[in-house]
């Protein structure tokens, strides 16, 4: 399916990943490039919470556990914003943890959509698609 | 192998040497709840990066030890000898893992049971034994996730056995491929599951050639849907907990009509993304970031809607709910677009039906007093007052060669002062139009200080000074960025945890100020904390380290020079591999910010006492007063904020050393630079009179340009290089002189020797 994807343009959507693991910093970016978006990095919530500050996204793609600041808290900030532009940037959490106080505790925290690691490429791309509003 | 395959070989090697430190450091000197914690994370890191390879047999030995050094973390398992030495044991076994995938890109056959054994070791640990924290078997799937294609699959195949919503769940067993040793039957237990509706069995990777097929090793997924008891299920699984993943099927999965796959998973997957959003705003309790949660899922059931091809639902939902709405408006709007989406998709996606206007219309507002006015019509005023400008430069040039020819200019020149007068007044008028304060810019700065606070456990009071300081909005615009950097690297860096302060004395509470002033035609912005400081003695071995100057030129910078190089590009490291290993705090970013701007930057730090970053911007950017010099027969622009002072001196008064010339002024050696000499051009022929310099002085070095003549000081709009020159170093820009001539302005900076 995400070979099915490749090279159709998806509007040079901007997408933020926030995840402290390289590795899957690495896996996000190779499949939402092949699908068209653009893709920055942050490695912890601080740096999530910067690059939301000064630079314009679409959707943002953030971790549960995280050291310095976690995505919970990255979020609760994130929403409290002055500017609403940054406040109300789509979020989709993506974390290992699959209970339901986890996905409630997202959802308090500002989450528009949960998903359980591992997440496929197909899967990937096509929430990312919906979230940040790409046309299918 | 892969560019993923090789990222986690490294990472992994990395986090297991770092884990293998801490865990033998913790042995060392008892358990630290910041050496536990890195332990875990560590871990955490692994097991996530495991699970990203497809490594299900580390995956799970990973989760085991997580869920040992949780229950160590949170003080329901005491440190012991034990513990560390099957951690230690553990990290070895991932760290074999490793090697082996390196060298082959999978795990040995066995890998599966050396890790079941090694997990069952360490679960052995926990309070209630093995069996009571088995992984995820019994865990409560996301409701709010996508359903996967297999489950929708499966449920397609049994539509005609599934009468009204029963609960249903969907069932995917994989079996480790030594399972038939352990005497499991895969399809023995998938045959005992009550209520199954559908089933479904498939190879996990491609089956190799007859001749090289191990018949022994199992290579199956099994999936189900049935209509049974949780507690039934996991009881039939009870002996592969770890193997099997048991979900609810959520109900809408059951009522989404399946025609064609792809667009009716996206249908299904919209409602979903639409329900979330209901049950974000349906949180109870919520006051911190209320407008910020309303915003995002108005926005996401928007891109939702359109993304899935419900523009008409989209247009609806975007016409009714202003972004001013309140969480009930928008629950309501965001319901009755899910109720109707499958009416829509029926009737072909498009053709909503005419929704109900249920909120209120709040553009009558009262008028504003003050005249909005598009950026581009300023835009324009600020260029024809440029251009204003250089034309009232060629009038005084007109005058000048009137003048030399002998006319009486005398009414002329008056004429001319006045329009002078008048230009640069409207000139500096109509920038004052793009004049704005500081205060939105500030506004970000209370939010982003409290929070990344309490996040490092630091207590910081954030006082700013000079909010309605005005300046033009593209400068105030840019100074966003860097300004974040420098307040995020205060919290984060600058200053101390409440109980280092405390230890030093200093008040539990630190101080970052930021503070934004005018100082003549200057906009001064200056960040400061009284945190730590910044040590000289690191910022030098980190220097010395980086290479970035040779170590005599390093030794012979006084220590306030040495902290400067904090803005050097390469001080910084690049991205390492993980937050653990260290990240540099990347200064240089703000520097190059900050001199785009044709601003500067400075720091001042005392150890312990704190650290003060001030950035000297422009006002405006439109206009820069320079200086038109002739050397080699050219003319150049140097801009006069580089310019410290303007020397003649008699012959003797140069000294040369070795190839070098160069004078003493105010107890300085200055180094002359020829500028001809500098532009490849012919220098003037020496007439044993008095030589002619401009002095520079930035970033701590000094300079003296010869030149052969200074012909005048003018304002001037500076456009930068195009075109072919675009990139060309050594040049701030370009502007057309009062006769017309295309002026090269000079940037001393990078010429500098």
């Amino acid at each position: 399916m995400a070979e099915a994807d490749a090279g159709r343009s998806h509007g040079g959507k901007r997408i933020l990943v926030v995840d402290d693991s390289s590795l899957v910093r690495l896996y996000y970016r190779a499949a939402l490039e092949k699908a068209g978006f653009s893709v920055e990095q942050a490695i912890n919530g601080i740096e999530g919470l910067e690059k939301t500050l000064t630079q314009a996204f679409d959707l943002v793609i953030v971790d549960v556990n995280m050291p310095r600041m976690d995505g919970i808290a990255f979020l609760r900030s994130l929403r409290s914003q002055a500017d609403i532009a940054v406040a109300g940037l789509p979020a989709l959490m993506i974390s290992t943890e699959s209970e339901r106080e986890d996905m409630a505790a997202a959802a308090a925290a500002g989450a528009n959509f949960y998903l359980v690691k591992p997440v496929s490429e197909a899967d990937l791309v096509r929430h990312a698609a919906l979230l940040a509003g790409v046309a299918q | 192998m892969n560019e993923l395959h090789a990222q986690f070989v490294i990472e992994a090697r990395e986090l297991v040497r770092q884990a293998t430190d801490d865990l033998i450091a913790l042995e060392q000197d008892g358990s630290a709840p910041a050496r536990i914690d890195r332990v875990f994370r560590a871990f955490h890191t692994l097991k996530g990066s495991a699970g990203v390879v497809e490594l299900p047999a580390m995956t799970l030995l990973l989760h085991a030890a997580e869920d040992l050094l949780t229950a160590v973390r949170g003080g329901k398992v005491a440190v012991s000898a034990d513990i560390i030495d099957l951690s230690l044991a553990c990290l070895d076994q991932v760290s074999r893992w490793v090697d082996d995938f390196d060298a082959a890109a999978a795990l040995p056959a066995d890998a599966g049971d050396t890790g079941r054994m090694l997990a069952e070791r360490m679960r052995a640990f926990l309070p209630g034994g093995a069996s009571a924290t088995a992984p995820a078997a019994t865990h409560e799937a996301p409701v709010a996730a996508g359903v996967a294609d297999w489950v929708l699959r499966l449920i397609e195949q049994a539509r005609d056995k599934i009468v009204g919503s029963p609960a249903l769940y969907s069932i995917s067993y994989e079996p480790i491929p030594g399972c038939f040793f352990n005497g499991d039957d895969p399809v023995d237990l998938m045959r005992q599951i009550p209520g199954l509706l559908a089933f479904h069995i498939e190879p996990r990777s491609p089956f190799p050639p007859l001749a090289e097929m191990d018949p022994f090793a199992c290579n199956l997924r099994l999936q189900a849907i049935a209509a049974a008891d949780r507690a039934d299920l996991a009881k039939i699984f009870r002996m592969v907990p770890d193997q099997v993943r048991i979900e609810p099927v959520p109900a809408e999965a059951l009522s989404a009509p399946a025609t064609d796959g792809k667009s009716d998973d996206n249908v299904a997957l919209v409602r979903a993304i639409l329900e979330a959003q209901a049950e974000l705003l349906r949180m109870p309790g919520r006051t911190e970031g209320l407008a910020g949660c309303i915003g995002a899922a108005r926005r996401v059931a928007l891109n939702a809607l359109r993304a899935g091809g419900f523009v008409q639902l989209a247009d609806d939902l975007e016409r009714n709910a202003p972004i001013t709405l309140d969480s009930a408006g928008l629950l309501a709007l965001i319901e009755q677009a899910a109720a109707r989406l499958d009416a829509a998709a029926a009737a072909g996606k498009d053709s909503g039906v005419e929704a109900p206007d249920t909120a209120t219309d709040r553009s009558d507002k009262p008028a504003e007093r003050t005249l909005r006015i598009s950026e581009d019509k300023i835009d324009a005023l600020v260029n024809l007052a440029g251009e204003l400008i250089v034309a009232k430069n060629t009038l005084a040039h007109s005058v000048k060669a009137l003048d030399g020819q002998g006319g009486n200019v005398d009414l002329l020149r008056r004429d001319q002062d006045a329009i002078d007068r008048l230009a640069v007044e409207l000139h500096d008028n109509i920038l004052r139009l793009r004049m704005i304060s500081v205060a939105q810019v500030f506004r970000s700065f209370p939010r982003l200080v409290r929070d990344v606070a309490r996040q490092l456990n630091k207590q910081v009071t954030l006082i700013t000074h000079g909010e309605n300081t005005e300046a033009d909005k593209t400068i105030v615009d840019r100074l966003f960025e860097p300004l974040v950097h420098l307040v995020r690297n205060a919290v984060d860096h600058g200053v101390e945890t409440a109980e280092q302060r405390r230890a030093t004395g200093k008040p539990e509470a630190a101080t970052i100020t930021i503070q934004a002033s005018h100082s003549g035609d200057r906009f001064l912005v200056e960040v400061s904390d009284d945190g730590r400081g910044i040590d000289p003695a690191t910022v030098r071995r980190r220097a010395a380290e980086r290479q970035l100057l040779p170590d005599d030129e390093l030794a012979a910078l006084s220590d306030e020079q040495v902290i400067d190089l904090i803005f050097a590009a390469g001080f910084s490291t690049a991205e390492t591999i993980s937050d653990v290993s260290g990240r540099g705090i990347g200064m240089d970013v703000v520097r190059t910010a900050v001199e785009r701007m044709g601003g500067r930057v400075t720091v001042a730090s005392k150890v312990g006492a704190g650290t003060t970053v001030r950035l000297d911007l422009p006002m405006t950017i439109a206009m820069s007063l320079i200086m038109v010099v002739e050397a080699g027969g050219q003319a150049f622009g140097v801009a006069m904020d580089a310019v410290s002072e303007t020397v003649r001196l008699p012959p003797d008064r140069i000294s040369r050393i070795k190839n070098n010339e160069g004078f003493v002024l105010h107890d300085q050696v200055v180094p002359i630079v020829s500028l001809a000499d500098l532009m490849k051009l012919p220098p003037r022929p020496a007439e044993g009179v008095s030589r002619l310099f401009i002095v520079a002085e930035t970033g701590g070095r000094i300079a003296a340009f010869e030149i052969d003549a200074i012909r005048d000081r003018v304002e001037v709009v500076l456009k930068p290089m195009q075109g072919l020159l675009a990139g060309a170093r050594g040049y701030a820009g370009t502007t057309l002189l009062g006769d017309g001539q295309v002026l090269l302005v000079l940037d001393v900076k990078e010429i500098m020797p």
